[in-house]
Parts: structure tokens; sequence; C-alpha cells
């Protein structure tokens, strides 16, 4: 097992580099910079050449790179360009209420999802299977932005009854933190649990068709039992799979999400930073995230081997 | 030179148009412009729309306590020369924890603040200012001569600390050749040259404390004298105030009345019109304008401090005649800018003084739209066109939706243009750059101080400007007004001769004034208040009911 999450590790690094690659030249490609911004409209053009160089901005773009790479090799993630804040400063800032909004909306999706998907695929075109279908049509047809946004005016604004914006640390107030969260975290959930929900479905009918499940009901198990713990147990590899590859999703849902509910997260962090050109915290904080989906899919790939003991075997 | 003002010193309250006489400025903050405003007469008890606000017209005493809710929504900028440059990222930084020695409180009338004397030679090459005994910073450190000429030292050479960036200030920072102290609380300045414009620049001048700069600038303390002492910023998330409880004005103004200020910072203004919508915050600089415009007996709109215009290139083959860029002039139809873009906030102008300025001139409040005269115009100019003419503006969706009904109103008249969008940093460089081809869609401030401080200070009418445009009778109109009291009759005359060619031989089309609505909620009371200069809110009148 240990070789094999090595191996795994090992496989990670080309995946970091193109992506290090791909953000740095990226960012370089949409015009204006971040001396661009600092100089603001009143410098000449002498002053803002001054301020590149200052800001290493005027070196050769491998040179540029390299010096970056050689600085999140040590462990050092920069300083902001335009604040001069550390980076690792901010993430300590913004990563907490993103990986809260994310887990929350994970949580909200699998108690949603599995179960709703689980009884339809149980008692396909079933009045439950029907119910599945308008919930899957009627939330992956809706944006989160558009459903936060509605979600924000019902409880919010119109009856009053959960905060509009903001974060609350957990370690401050569990209560009040949770009252934060929850509206965001519904309107990034929903569309994962619709998915989760599709996904339980088919494979959970696939598997009410197979002969094990004859033999569990030949045995006198419970219809639960016969359930729960070999159709949906059976069904959860790819469930899992989908679950690791939608956090790609989940991270894209938040940048809009933290931006409609002012959640001080990595989203907002991103935005904000892309506007101003500020290259650093766009780089580190990207590489952050591909680290984090990495480490997500190894993390599924192990959990296969727990669900599936002929996958432990191989 | 006259020098009938030259000193204010002790309780003398010099005459408006004494002070506006030493006043010609290095303007702060033209990207605040929408953030900041100034008083006048009018404005100086109601919303600057002229809407009576309940919020004001309340004839209460005010009540002490209470912390006031703001939004704004961009993160500080700390690094790049606060409190020296004034950027729009800072709106409550510039006006809670800092003060300059003497201020433009209502309709240009100076009063001294932190200086208790402020007093130029007879030619005006020297100025000596004196602080107030006594004064403390926040952190109870005294006020030194030391701390006022630090400033000065900043913007001359930000490099020796640390600070990368520009200063709008800059000009008149290097115009001071010698700052000589005389005691613990008294400097004096020796200028290049004879400079009338300087006490301009000292309005705007915060004075921090020295010793503490270095946490100044990573955002971990602002040590100033202002009303409000600042606590904490988490970059992203918030920032608050706690009231000065030994504010050096306190006895004075009775203020502050709030207990504190929290400013929450938000990425996007639907959402923070939501919020407010919600009952989580008390005042929003820079609402959406829907949302203002359904609370509008709440909303105040300072006096314009400058334009948005649209710049024409005058060596642009199309626009090289002057009766053509009069046409357009002629042709833009402001009243609908205003009501269709701006909720009807604002006031049609055709000008860039506010009723302040000496040069204002109340012919130039007619809208001046007549696309039938711009015909005619283009008719004798013998208008001809082979290509559309090139026109700039940032993508944002005010500036794109601006632009588009220019050029509906251009073709109206018979003037195709192409828009070319640009990101709002690659159109920053253009601008800096001097680089539109053709028209273009911008804002500019500054117009509100001394008019020959506008011409000097603003990108727009500099030498050179992003017009190329150089005619001989603007040549002569700044360099008359180099020489003449910003009051005189001379200078009057010479703001005439500039209204004449503004609208006769025009560069820049004015389309509405600079300044954008802010929202308060229900609670608050005694906010519409602003300085002249810093152009700020007056907080510290502010209370909760």
């Amino acid at each position: 097992m240990i070789s094999y999450i090595i191996g795994r590790l090992l496989q990670a690094v080309p995946v970091l580099a193109l992506a290090s690659i791909a953000v740095f030249s990226v960012l370089r490609l949409i015009p204006g910079d971040p001396a661009d911004i600092i100089a603001g409209e009143d410098a000449t053009p002498a002053e803002v050449e001054v301020l590149r160089e200052q800001l290493g901005l005027s070196d050769p773009i491998p040179v540029q790179y390299v010096r970056w790479i050689g600085e999140l090799a040590r462990g050092d993630l920069g300083v902001s360009l335009r604040t001069g804040v550390p980076v690792t400063e901010l993430l300590e800032l913004s990563l907490p209420p993103t990986l809260e909004l994310a887990a929350a909306s994970y949580v909200i999706a699998l108690v949603i999802g599995i179960p709703l998907g689980t009884i339809a695929g149980v008692k396909p075109r079933s009045l439950w299977d029907w119910g599945l279908s308008l919930f899957t049509v009627g939330t992956l047809g809706v944006p989160s932005f558009l459903l936060g946004v509605l979600l924000l005016w019902l409880f919010a604004v119109t009856l009053g009854w959960l905060p509009a914006s903001g974060r609350v640390s957990p370690l401050n107030d569990p209560v009040d933190s949770m009252r934060h969260l929850a509206l965001p975290a519904i309107a990034l959930g929903t569309g994962l649990a619709a998915v989760l929900a599709r996904y339980t479905r088919t494979t959970v009918q696939a598997a009410m068709g197979q002969d094990y499940i004859r033999t569990a009901r030949a045995k006198g198990l419970k219809d639960y039992q016969v359930v729960v713990r070999h159709a949906l147990r059976n069904s959860l590899i790819p469930i899992v799979t989908i679950v690791a590859l939608q956090l790609g999703n989940i991270m894209a849902g938040a940048v809009v999400i933290e931006r409609v509910f002012t959640r001080p997260g990595l989203g907002r962090l991103v935005v904000d930073a892309i506007l101003n050109r500020d290259y650093i915290i766009v780089q580190s904080t990207l590489i952050i995230l591909v680290v984090i989906f990495i480490m997500v899919n190894l993390a599924a790939d192990l959990a296969y081997g727990l669900l599936d003991p002929r996958v432990r075997r191989r | 030179m006259k020098n009938d003002m030259s000193i204010i010193q002790g309780k003398r309250t010099p005459s408006r148009r004494d002070f506006i006489r030493g006043a010609s400025v290095a303007g702060i903050g033209a990207a605040a412009a929408g953030l900041v405003g100034c008083g006048d007469d009018d404005d100086a008890e109601n919303g600057g729309d002229g809407s009576a606000s309940p919020t004001t017209a309340a004839t209460q005493a005010p009540k002490q306590g209470g912390v006031l809710r703001g939004a704004q929504t961009a993160d500080l900028n700390m690094s790049t020369g606060y409190p020296f440059v004034a950027l729009a990222e800072n709106p409550f930084i510039n006006a809670l924890p800092i003060e300059p020695i003497i201020q433009y409180t209502d309709s240009l009338t100076p009063t001294l603040n932190l200086a208790e004397r402020f007093e130029f030679n007879t030619d005006r090459s020297s100025l000596v200012v004196k602080l107030k005994p006594g004064l403390t910073f926040h952190n109870g450190a005294p006020v030194t001569a030391d701390d006022f000429v630090f400033g000065i030292n900043l913007i001359q050479k930000p490099a020796d600390f640390g600070i990368k960036g520009t200063f709008q200030l800059s000009a008149f920072a290097n115009a001071v050749k010698e700052s000589k102290v005389l005691s613990a609380t008294e400097v004096q300045f020796t200028f290049d040259k004879p400079r009338v414009n300087m006490a301009d620049f000292f309005a705007q001048l915060p004075v921090v404390h020295k010793a503490s700069y270095e946490e100044t600038k990573t955002g971990k303390a602002i040590n100033g004298t202002g009303p409000f002492v600042f606590k904490k910023w988490t970059p992203g998330q918030i920032l608050t105030f706690e009231k000065n409880p030994n504010w050096h004005r306190k006895a004075d103004s009775g203020g502050p009345y709030l207990d504190g200020i929290e400013v929450r910072f938000f990425g996007d203004q639907d959402a923070m019109g939501l919020a407010y919508q919600s009952g989580e915050l008390d005042l929003l600089l820079g609402p959406p304008a829907a949302l203002a415009a359904q609370n509008r007996k709440l909303t105040h709109v300072p006096v314009k401090t400058g334009l948005e215009y649209m710049g024409m290139n005058v060596t642009h083959p199309d626009l090289v005649d002057a009766r053509v860029r009069k046409a357009i002039f002629m042709a833009v139809d402001r009243p609908r800018i205003i009501k269709e873009l701006g909720e009807d906030f604002g006031k049609v102008t055709c000008q860039p003084w506010p009723s302040t300025s000496p040069a204002f001139d109340p012919k130039l409040e007619d809208p001046l739209y007549n696309p039938a005269e711009s015909k005619k115009l283009l008719a004798q100019a013998g208008w001809k066109q082979t290509e559309p003419i090139p026109f700039d503006h940032r993508t944002t969706a005010a500036y794109v939706a601006e632009a588009s009904l220019i050029q509906q109103n251009l073709k109206d008249i018979g003037i195709e243009t192409k828009l070319i969008p640009s990101d709002p940093t690659a159109f920053l460089a253009i601008l800096r750059d001097r680089k539109f081809k053709g028209l273009w869609v911008t804002s500019h401030a500054f117009a509100h101080m001394a008019p020959l401080t506008n011409f000097q200070q603003t990108l727009p009418y500099q030498q050179p400007n992003m017009s190329y445009y150089e005619s001989p009778t603007y040549l002569d109109i700044r360099a008359q007004l180099e020489k003449l009291d910003p009051l005189s009759d001379a200078a009057k005359a010479q703001y005439k001769r500039f209204n004449e060619i503004w609208v006769e031989d025009p560069w820049l089309v004015p389309l509405q004034p600079n300044t954008g609505p802010q929202l308060v909620s229900e609670r608050v009371r005694g906010f519409g208040k602003y300085l002249v200069t810093p152009g700020i809110a007056k907080y510290w009148e502010v209370w909760l009911a």
C-alpha cells in the first residue's frame, strides 16, 4: 500500500509541473501587469518601468518562472505584489472558509443525493423516481449563483432567518458559524446532490438486477439489508470517483458563491488577485488547489480498497 | 503678488477668497473620485442631489454610542504609499484615523486643524507651520514637526521608505526644497520658487506617526490623530475602528458620537446590496444604482469633484476640425445618461466645476444637447467619413452602457464609431501612455479646487494631455492663471475664456458628474456633510438613532 501511495505521489509531480506552467503562462497572457495597477494613471512610463524592475517583471518569463518555482520548492509562497501581505497569511485566512464551504456542500450532497438516488434506483419508474427526475432537472438547470441569490433573497432579505453575508469561525461560535454557512452550502451542494443522485440511481438500479442480489434475497435478508449492504455498497466505487472528480466543480462554484455570500475564501482571493494582476497570489493559490485536488483523488483511490476487497488484493 | 491671506493663525478664519488665493493643489485621489466629495452651501445639510434626507433633517440631539456598519467593494491597499496617496480602495482609512494640518471645511472655507499657525512669506516662497501644542497620536506619542515632515520626505523619495508606487502629490512635494525644523512643533519650508498653490498640498497631506510607519505599511497599525482609532484589519474580511475619546476637536465638534465603525469588504456590489436589504449594513459607498433609487431619501450624492467625460484625440483626422468636435459635444444626450444609466442621481452638467468653483458658469449647467445644431456644424465642416472613429472604453458594465449610448447619439448625427473594449488594467495603461486613437470615456477629479490645480493636476488638462490638445488660447489661459489670484477678477476673466473654448474648441465632452451615490440605513443620522478637502464625509457628526 505504501509503495502504491508513493507511486501515486510521484505521478503527481509532472501534473503539478504542467499545472504550474499553465497557470504561470495564462496569467501572462492577460493584458496589463501589476506594475500598471500599482503605478496608477499618474505615473510616467519611466516610473512604471522602474516599478516593473522592482517587482521583477522585467526579467524574461522563464527566469520569472524558475524563480517562482524555486521559492515554492523552499516553501515560500511569496508576497502579494499589490498589498505586500505574505500569501501564507492570506491563505491562513482564506483556506478555512473555503474548506468549510466545500465540506458542508459535500455533506449536503451526500445526505440528499445518495438516499434519494438509492430509493429511485430501487424503485424505478415510481413516484420517487419521478421526484428525483424533477429534482435533478430543477437543480441542475439553475446555476448555483442564481440559486444562491434566490436563497439570499428569501431567507436573509425577506424572512430574515439567516445572515446574508460573512463568515464566523466555528471555533469562535459554532452555531453562528453554521448559520452563516447554511445558505452558501445549500446553494453549492444542491447541484452536486443532483449529480450524485443520478449516478446512484443508475448504479443501484443496475446492481439490483444482479445475481448476488437475488442470492441475498434468497438468504432471507430484509429489503434494507439487501439494498444497503449489497446493492449500495457495490455501487459506491463509481460514486466515490464522481465525488472526487466533483471537487473541481465545487471549487469553481465556490468562487462564485463566495462572492454572492461575501465569504472571505479562496475563490474571492483568487478573483480579486486576477483583477489586480497579483500574479503571486493567483499562482500560489492555484497550485495549492491543484495539490488539494490531487490529494482528494488519491484519497478516492485508497477508498476503493476499503469498499472493494478485490481492489485490496490487486 | 498680493499677500493678504498669507497668514492663517490662531482663531482668525480667513475668508474663502483669502484661502483660495493660497490654494492650487496637487489633488488627491482621482481614483477615489466616486467615493469622496466636497460640500457646498446647499449640500452641507442635504444629499448632494438636493433631496432632503431624513437622516440629516432630523432635529434630535445626537446620541452617543453604537457601531456603524459600513461596506466597501475592494480590500485595502496599504503598501503603495498610504496615507500619502489616496486610493479608491481606502475610503474609510483615508477618512477616519488621519488628518492634515489645515482643512477646507465648508464652501472652501479654510480652518486650522493640527496647525495653530500657517504663514507664508511675502512672495510665497516659504512657509512656517506651527503645530497645536499637546497633540498626540492614537498610540500616545506626541505629534512633532518631524512626523509632519516625514510625509513630505516619503513622497519625495518613496524607495527610501520601501514604497513601490507613485504619488499624485509628488510634484508639490518636490517643490519643497528645504524643511527646516525650528522646534519640536514648528517647521519652515522653503520652495523651489514662489508658489501660490502650496496651501492645497498641505490641506491634503496627512500627518502620521513616523516611528510606527513600518506597521502602517503592513496594515498592522495606523497612528494618526483622527476622530476614530484604527483597531484591526483582517485582509478581505473586516476593518474596525473605535472612537478616539481624546480627539483634539472633541470640544468644538461634540463628536465623535459613534463608539466605532466596522467595515466589511464585499467582492460583489449586488451582494453588498442584499446585505444592506437584510439589515446587516448601515452605510454603502457605491451601492447598486437600483437599490439607491429604491431608497432615494436615504441616499446622498456628494457634490461633484470632476467629470465623467469623453476624450477626443484632436490629432485624429476626423477630429481635427473644432466644428466636428463641437458637434460631438452637442450630440451627447446628457439627460438620458443621468436618467437611464445613473438612476436619475446627480445633475446634468456641461462643466467640470462645482458651484463652489470660481470658474462655475450657470449657463453650462444646461444640457447643451442639440443634434440639429450638431448636424449643421458637421455640414459646415464638410463632414465625410471613410472609416469609423475608434472609441475606447473599459469592459466594466457602466462604461459599456455609457459608450453604447454615446455611440448611438453620434450615429444619429452621422458619425460612425467603433467600440474598443479593454480590460480596466489594459485601459489604464493606454490612458497613462496617452495612446487613445479617437474617442474614449473615463473620469477625472480635482475640479472642486482652484481651477489652475485642475489644469495642472489632472491628465486630460495637463500638457501634454491624452487629447494632444495645445491651443494657444488654452496655453495662454494656463500661463495667466499661474500668476493670478484664483479669485481675482482677472482670474475670473481667464475662467470665462476657458469656458468659451471648452464649448467652441472642445477636446473633452462632459457626460455626467463623477461622484456616485452613498446609501445609509434608516437608523443613521448626521450623514451627508462633507469636507471640501480632504474630500471626506464628516463621520464625527454621524450618530445612530
